[in-house]
């Protein structure tokens, strides 16, 4: 604690010192980059002053600050991606606050996407950081038309998906536990519906995401592999607006507006699938002509976010937002029979009921206050509170009477119950003295519960003793404490050269251990002409564990800290990269290899799950072991004009090596794919109609297929205790079990996969009696459009053929067998904006 | 309209079919497999056999004749183990494992890598019984007297012996049935096992039908009272039933585990699970077991 107390101390005082180093020959213009028509925040506008060759870059608050050194006048240019470019002629040099509105651009001009826009991509030292313009995210097709976030991500260079038609990530070789999901600044633990087929985010309450693979800066922190930094809407602050949509499993509403106009806003989203309610009547109808189950079944998951949003003055603001999600699958089956058994006066009437619930989800609230110290300094102070719990209730009884008198009652419940709740305050301060340096420091401290999973069993029989066990590990519930501080400097050293440095420094206590961690960061940046070099090196420790059967983002997951004996994973990364700009096309491309090695890795013992053995300490079901990735990405990106999207290839390794896994031999990580290309396409056509597309092809998977067939023990069942003298009869028919030799673990390779997604939307833009103008959009799409079966699974599957009508013995053959689970699904959705 | 209906539709029908026969190549390294289970009341006896293609058509996978197979006591030679001919076992002849001596077997063919395994003939079992017969059924009261200060593993398995048979036929012809086990499920009450089978895999033990592997995780005391109770006792034409409770070494409750809970490929859901061995170079299982069998 010591340690991590004196580096604390020493990052705040670097921080405080240069506070006073402002020169009375500069003048600071500071100030909000917003939405002209809705008072949105835009995140990542820059402000460029093109004769000085002075910019910066609004933060993810949509505050900036450029202190630039006196002259008679000043031309400013604002700019972000679909708006139109905003020139400031500045004569009375003094400091000015200037709260810059820009209006959304008709996606249709391209004349104006060049002029003096400043790149970001060129201009930033920061590397494997890709901004996707949420409309852009809108337009990616989706599977049954489910607009869906982390499927857009999927698409970009460095991330793969896992399986097919699931949500999960995988960030340059990294498993999913080691992407920080940030909602609002509060982590998302588990980010998917529906077992990993759709994501937690509905993307009509999202207004701004960004990835970061590599080249942390400092003040990330907590995770090996990326860092998705999502941002809610705050609301609209002019007037109300609602925009929501029906599709073929969900529909979704957002309601925005002013409580108080450009004062106060709130914002209230939902989504909610319905096959349960349009299969109740169904199911109802079922039941009653006895072809039913019997009672009642079926599934949902729904999302709610709301957020407020409050300008107390023009230095402060609050926001409250909040999520709200969860799936629930749930079955309660009851089947009645009355019977008088052919016996005179006896009347036997049986009931066996059968429940079953299976409940998960995230809860998150986040409350944030921005405060404006000065010109130069912003801070922004956050308190969040984020809950991930999965449950399991199933419940058997059988009741038995005799003449309305209770004869005999089985009962049987089981229960299982896992989840982590973290709790964090943290303080984040922008300081920008002078253009050439832009100092970004704070502090959190997160207290994290973790539930690592307990079942309980209560069987109650008549006749018999009630029996009430709970199957748990002794830690039911760990608490743990997180701390960090750091520092970084954006440094434009010349015209040229640019440096990011920092520090991340953070410490971990759980029970009577501590880890601290020193973790520096540092990117470089060397401009020439259009080309930017750029390299970076990031060290980076993660005090979580994800014990996962698979990868697909199962609720029965469960999330574990780091702890005296299985220690925090720990990684660095190493990149080099070169983007340019094609202004004229108003494109944007780089290409950047990477090296990034991990410590402490967790895995499952062999023949260990989530649910054996629960009164066994988790720490003792698992294997450490360490792992590798490297590869090189290619990105090609235009974000504006009638045609935009982007192309992307990535070529990959990634392995891990685990001492009693695999012999102790290097074995392929589950998702390494070799080669990944996705191309993603959207074209305006007229102010009607555009149209969209997604080709996506992956190397296959790594997979562990049978090898060989061998002979299992017989000897047990055949000879317990030496029946016959000298151990084994020969005469004795035992049976024989064959056993299955996996071979090397992930030795083998899935086919590859491709598919083509494709949607067609139809724009009605009409003013109407009531609600003023209404935009609405029919969109016909499809998933997997030229129905390429993708692998899924493959399993050994066993056919028998009998040679003459079932008699004597069947011939029996083995051969893989390859199940893909998403064919070419069409979709038809609408969606409305008033 | 009515195509865009025609569309879906036809997209659906052959968007169904979700199951592809896929051609993998998969090539053999063959490997020995050794089987072997010694115990203090058998002669020393192991099992030998090959490995075979994971698809096509199924076989039996060969026994191995002409290996060289030797087996070592305590680091001392006892010589080679001699081929029976049958079910691929190789036998020392009046050699029987001790209680507490670790036994390595070696072996060699031509066209396979050497093998090796041991295993150390566990403590005999501390068990007392008292058997209750009523009518056809019968009820073991048991008391296991476990070792507090160490993790020790058990097995208990019930089973009836049917003596080779001879029947004559309606015509006169006569039909001699081979002797062979019939394994019997009985019911055990014990507060150191739990009700059911989904406990029994929640509390590391593995119940194969016909056999409980357990732990001593759950014994509260030195001395562990428990019942099994076993119905519908055949005695007929000569037939004998077991009750047997033996201490085991943990890697057999291992290979249970794994051949039970594991052993298959679930593709998405799991790993596919390797079935636990111990042979170094080959593959099967070289263990040891030392029990007690009740004559019901």
């Amino acid at each position: 604690m010591k340690n991590l107390s004196f580096w604390m101390g020493m990052v705040l005082c670097l921080c405080v010192l240069p506070m006073g180093a402002h020169a009375q020959s500069r003048f600071t213009i500071s100030g909000y980059v917003e939405d002209a028509e809705s008072g949105e925040k835009l995140i990542g506008a820059t402000i460029y002053a093109p004769e000085l060759k002075a910019g910066t870059v609004a933060n993810k608050y949509g505050f900036y600050s450029l202190t630039l050194p006196a002259a008679d006048t000043i031309k400013i240019v604002a700019s972000f991606v679909g708006y139109k470019v905003q020139i400031l002629h500045i004569s009375n040099l003094k400091d000015v606050v200037i709260n810059i509105r820009l209006t959304p651009e008709p996606a249709s001009n391209e004349t104006e996407i060049v002029g003096e826009r400043v790149e970001n991509i060129i201009q930033s030292t920061r590397m494997g950081t890709i901004d996707v313009p949420i409309e852009q995210i809108r337009k990616v097709p989706a599977i049954l038309g489910e607009r869906d976030l982390l499927k857009a991500i999927q698409l970009l260079p460095g991330v793969k998906g896992g399986t097919e038609g699931s949500s999960g990530l995988y960030v340059r070789g990294g498993g999913p536990d080691q992407n920080l999901i940030l909602l609002d600044g509060a982590p998302v633990y588990n980010a998917s519906h529906l077992f990993g087929f759709f994501s937690v985010f509905n993307t009509d309450a999202i207004q701004h995401v960004e990835l970061t693979k590599g080249g942390f800066p400092a003040r990330y922190g907590g995770r090996l592999s990326s860092v998705l930094d999502i941002s809610m809407k705050e609301g609209n602050l002019r007037e109300w607006q609602t925009d929501g949509g029906v599709g073929i499993i969900s529909s979704r509403l957002t309601v925005q507006g002013p409580l108080i106009k450009d004062k106060m806003s709130v914002l209230v989203s939902g989504r909610r699938t319905y096959v349960d309610v349009l299969a109740r009547p169904i199911i109802r109808s079922l039941n009653a002509s006895g072809d039913g189950p019997g009672g009642d079944v079926g599934y949902y998951f729904y999302d709610l976010n709301a957020k407020l949003n409050y300008i107390i003055s023009p230095k402060d603001r609050i926001y409250l937002s909040t999520y709200s999600g969860k799936d629930h699958a749930y079955t309660n089956i009851v089947q009645s029979d009355e019977f008088d058994n052919h016996v005179p006066n006896l009347r036997i009437s049986t009931s066996e009921s059968t429940k079953g619930d299976l409940k998960w989800g995230n809860q998150t609230t986040t409350f944030r206050w921005n405060h404006l110290f000065s010109k130069q300094l912003f801070a922004n102070t956050m308190m969040t509170y984020s809950d991930y719990t999965f449950n399991i209730d199933l419940g058997y009884e059988y009741q038995r009477s005799e003449n309305d008198k209770l004869i005999q009652r089985d009962y049987q419940r089981a229960r299982y119950l896992s989840g982590i709740t973290d709790k964090s305050a943290r303080i984040d301060f922008d300081y920008l003295p002078i253009p050439a340096h832009a100092i970004k420091f704070g502090a959190l401290g997160i207290w994290h519960e973790y539930r690592p999973g307990a079942a309980s069993l209560r069987t109650e029989e008549t006749g018999a003793t009630p029996r009430d066990t709970t199957l748990a590990p002794k830690t039911i519930l760990t608490k743990a404490t997180e701390l960090a501080a750091y520092i970084e400097d954006d440094w434009a050293i010349s015209e040229k050269m640019k440096l990011n440095v920092g520090l991340h420094t953070s410490g971990f206590r759980v029970g009577k251990t501590f880890y601290p961690s020193l973790q520096p960061r540092f990117a470089f940046r060397y401009l020439s002409g259009v080309y930017a070099f750029k390299a970076s090196f990031v060290t980076m420790r993660q005090y979580i564990h994800l014990l996962a059967n698979s990868g697909v983002g199962l609720p029965t997951d469960l999330w574990l800290p780091a702890t005296e004996r299985v220690k925090p994973q720990s990684a660095w990364q190493a990149a080099l990269g070169i983007s340019r700009v094609f202004s004229e096309a108003g494109m944007e491309a780089s290409i950047e290899g990477y090296y990034k090695p991990m410590k402490n890795l967790i895995e499952y013992k062999v023949g260990a799950n989530f649910l054996n053995d629960p009164t066994t300490d988790w720490q003792d079901k698992v294997e450490i072991g360490n792992g590798e990735a490297y590869g090189l990405e290619f990105f090609l990106q235009k974000k504006v004009g009638r045609t935009s999207g982007w192309v992307g290839y990535t070529l990959s390794w990634s392995n891990r090596t685990f001492p009693n896994l695999n012999n102790g031999l290097t074995f392929p990580y589950r998702y390494d794919r070799r080669h990944d290309i996705s191309v993603v396409l959207s074209h305006k056509f007229s102010e009607k109609i555009d149209f969209a597309f997604n080709w996506v092809y992956g190397s296959g998977n790594a997979v562990t297929l049978a090898q060989a067939r061998f002979r299992g023990m017989d000897q047990l069942p055949g000879d317990p205790i030496g029946l016959t003298q000298g151990g084994f009869n020969d005469q004795l028919q035992d049976w024989r079990v064959v056993l299955i030799d996996y071979g090397s673990r992930n030795g083998y390779r899935t086919t590859a996969m491709h598919r083509l997604d494709a949607a067609l939307n139809i724009h009605r833009n009409k003013p109407t009696p009531f609600f003023g103008r209404r935009i609405r959009t029919w969109t016909f799409g499809a998933y997997n459009a030229y129905n390429h079966k993708n692998p899924f699974y493959i399993y050994l599957s066993t056919q028998y053929k009998y040679s003459d009508e079932f008699l004597g013995e069947p011939k029996v053959t083995t051969q893989y067998r390859q199940v893909s689970i998403v064919p070419v699904i069409p979709s038809i959705s609408y969606t409305f904006k008033i | 309209m009515k195509y865009l209906f025609l569309v879906i539709s036809l997209s659906l029908f052959f968007g169904c079919d979700f199951e592809q026969v896929v051609d993998i190549k998969i090539p053999l390294k063959p490997q020995l497999v050794l089987n072997g289970a010694l115990n203090p009341d058998s002669s020393l006896i192991i099992q030998l056999s090959q490995n075979t293609n994971s698809v096509g058509e199924h076989k039996m996978p060969e026994f191995v004749p002409n290996a060289t197979v030797t087996a070592w006591e305590d680091g001392k030679s006892l010589g080679n183990l001699k081929w029976t001919g049958v079910e691929g076992r190789y036998r020392l002849e009046n050699v029987y494992p001790e209680t507490g001596k670790t036994y390595r077997i070696k072996a060699s063919a031509t066209g396979f890598p050497d093998i090796e395994a041991e295993t150390t003939i566990p403590k005999p079992i501390d068990i007392s019984a008292h058997i209750t017969m009523q009518g056809q059924d019968a009820t073991l009261k048991l008391v296991l007297r476990d070792a507090q200060e160490e993790i020790n593993y058990y097995m208990l398995t019930a089973y009836a012996y049917h003596p080779k048979t001879t029947t004559i036929g309606p015509n006169g012809g006569a039909r001699t049935l081979p002797a062979s086990i019939q394994w019997l499920n009985c019911s055990i009450k014990a507060s150191f096992l739990p009700a059911s089978s989904f406990e029994l895999e929640g509390v590391g033990q593995y119940c194969g039908g016909f056999r409980v592997l357990f732990t001593d995780v759950l014994m509260k005391a030195t001395e562990n009272p428990f019942e099994v109770f076993l119905s519908d006792i055949n005695r007929a034409n000569g037939v004998k039933t077991y009750v047997v409770v033996a201490a085991i070494p943990k890697v057999l409750l291992n290979y249970e585990a794994t051949m039970y809970s594991g052993g298959s490929n679930l593709g998405l859901f799991s790993e596919p699970i390797n079935v636990i061995g111990n042979v170094k170079g080959g593959l099967g299982l070289l263990v040891s077991y030392n029990g007690v069998r009740y004559d019901i």
